[in-house]
């Protein structure tokens, strides 16, 4: 379990004058939540998790991780970095290794454990995230974009992290790697109860795999709710300039061009559902 | 880590050093190097440090950065005076212990070089603080410009000091980000042994080479792309032109430069 309280973020700005990244953020992830965080650019997303995974220390507030305080505890803080996985947004950041088996087996081996460990957690990830035997022995260099990022999401759960955090896993991708990419998160948040927490601009990702979504404006949490209850106010996510369901826009202007519909629309599901029983209304009435 | 780099820093501001023609600038400074090595009288130095702190003031620079940068090179400044200090001359000896002596030559020059190189660092930052990186490259450039009769491939150079500061930052950048990826993998950074130190620089190397060559690659691209072409003749979007007040800059720093002189010629320390 995670907890920010009042946790508060100055980046060091030119000068030594100080730029605020977050201001007073506080809430909880249960473990096995999938949380999506979005915002508009610039509004704190990777300097959230940056903090959640000790790389920065907060400037104010507390980061509680299973109820012990990280920057007071150190035995907390030795802990974290086995406790939490951190996927970049940019894979080769952390290719290094000369075959794609010992990049994925570098985390675990940083952890200190025995071989046979460490090859049975790479198996493990390798199967999880679904990378085909005859890539293993390659370089990490030579693979595609999609590949790249398998592995290193590989990399990480082969760490197996209690919770795991990724920054635009999808970003950039064809449409194919991007549905097997989140495919194989949300089946390991199922399978193994991993926590995840997961930066996306894409409004359709987030209602297809979160449970949870955290919303920052400018530094400021600005919700945390189910996803039902975020998106039941469709038109204040667009008043904070972020990009909503293709299908919620269709519903806000059918509502703006006089028709009653409802616009907490964000699915097509629910959009069958919500125009059939407009059309039942009219048929009743009529 | 990346702020705690204050040479070669740039200051945004409009003072009369910020608006005035980087070669000109260059010049003086030049002349100011050559020109603190011939004077060797306190009190010269002592205007000189006045002088430029009026200016540091009038630029709005905060002369906290000139010390800063006295303290990055701190090392070098306490390695010159010792060597200065034990080996510097010959003469009257007042001090002695097994084969080192100081005499009163070596520790008159090793205050000079001391001061000597205090000016430099302060004056040199002076004309980095005001000059963004790019206009000073620029410069640079112009200055190779007449070895061009002697096929020195000058516009080549000078695209090549543009692009090397322009990407400064940015590999700074992402060595940060390299390193934070790495240390979430589970890096020991303050490993003890050296081949956990070894295995840390090679994690953070790698990435960072195989980047670079890659931002070469595309950024080779996108230059040709835009018709870039080596050896031929370039025109600027922006360029220098001497003004009056670049002349009068550039009168001004030689009044300064001679009284220095005169105040060395006028007194006896």
């Amino acid at each position: 379990m995670v907890e920010f309280k009042n946790v508060t973020y100055f980046y060091e700005g030119l000068s030594s004058s100080k730029v605020k990244a977050l201001s007073n953020i506080s809430f909880k992830v249960e473990q096995g939540d999938f949380v999506c965080v979005i915002g508009h650019t610039g509004s704190g997303k990777t300097t959230l998790l940056k903090i959640l995974n000790g790389l920065f220390k907060p400037s104010g507030g507390r980061l509680y991780i299973n109820g012990a305080d990280v920057w007071a505890d150190k035995n907390a803080f030795s802990k974290l970095r086995k406790y939490i996985g951190f996927v970049f947004q940019n894979p080769s950041y952390q290719l290094f290794e000369d075959t794609v088996l010992k990049d994925i087996a570098f985390g675990p081996k940083n952890l200190g454990l025995n071989n046979l460990e460490i090859e049975r957690r790479v198996k493990n990830a390798v199967d999880v995230v679904g990378i085909s035997e005859d890539l293993l022995t390659k370089s990490p260099f030579e693979l595609s974009g999609g590949q790249k990022k398998r592995v290193a999401i590989a990399g990480v759960m082969a760490m197996s992290p209690k919770i795991l955090l990724l920054d635009e896993p999808v970003a950039g991708l064809d449409p194919k790697s991007r549905v097997h990419i989140l495919k194989v998160i949300k089946k390991y948040n199922k399978d193994f109860g991993v926590t995840v927490i997961l930066i996306t601009h894409s409004m359709e990702d987030v209602y297809m795999y979160a449970n949870k979504v955290l919303v920052l404006n400018k530094g400021e949490l600005f919700s945390y709710d189910s996803v039902d209850s975020t998106f039941k106010c469709v038109d204040r996510l667009k008043g904070i300039g972020l990009d909503i369901p293709d299908i919620s826009k269709v519903f806000l202007k059918l509502k703006n061009k006089g028709f009653s519909v409802p616009i907490n629309v964000y699915s097509v599901d629910m959009a069958v559902e919500a125009i059939k029983s407009i059309l039942l209304k009219r048929r009743g009435n009529g | 880590m990346v702020k705690s780099i204050t040479l070669g820093r740039y200051f945004v501001g409009n003072s009369f050093l910020h608006r005035a023609n980087p070669k000109i600038k260059i010049l003086v400074t030049f002349i100011y190097v050559f020109v603190l090595f011939f004077i060797n009288k306190i009190c010269s130095y002592v205007f000189g440090f006045f002088v430029i702190a009026v200016l540091y003031k009038i630029c709005k620079i905060p002369l906290k950065m000139a010390f800063d940068n006295i303290k990055s090179m701190a090392f070098i400044l306490i390695f010159t005076g010792f060597i200065n200090l034990f080996f510097g001359g010959n003469g009257e000896i007042i001090f002695k212990l097994w084969v080192f002596k100081i005499t009163k030559v070596a520790v008159i020059t090793t205050v000079f070089v001391a001061f000597r190189m205090f000016l430099l660092i302060v004056g040199m930052g002076l004309l980095t603080y005001t000059t963004l990186p790019l206009d000073l490259a620029k410069a640079i450039g112009d200055a190779f410009t007449p070895l061009k009769k002697f096929h020195f491939p000058a516009g080549e150079i000078s695209t090549m000091i543009s692009i090397s500061i322009r990407f400064i930052p940015l590999l700074m950048l992402e060595t940060e980000k390299i390193i934070f990826a790495q240390k979430s993998r589970g890096v020991d950074v303050s490993g003890k042994s050296i081949r956990k130190k070894v295995k840390f620089i090679i994690s953070i190397l790698v990435p960072l080479l195989v980047s670079s060559f890659k931002r070469a690659d595309e950024l080779a691209v996108a230059m040709e792309s835009r018709c870039y072409r080596i050896g031929f003749s370039r025109t600027r979007y922006i360029v220098f032109k001497l003004g009056v007040k670049d002349l009068i800059l550039f009168v001004c720093a030689i009044i300064f430069f001679v009284s220095l002189f005169v105040i060395g010629a006028f007194s006896w320390f």
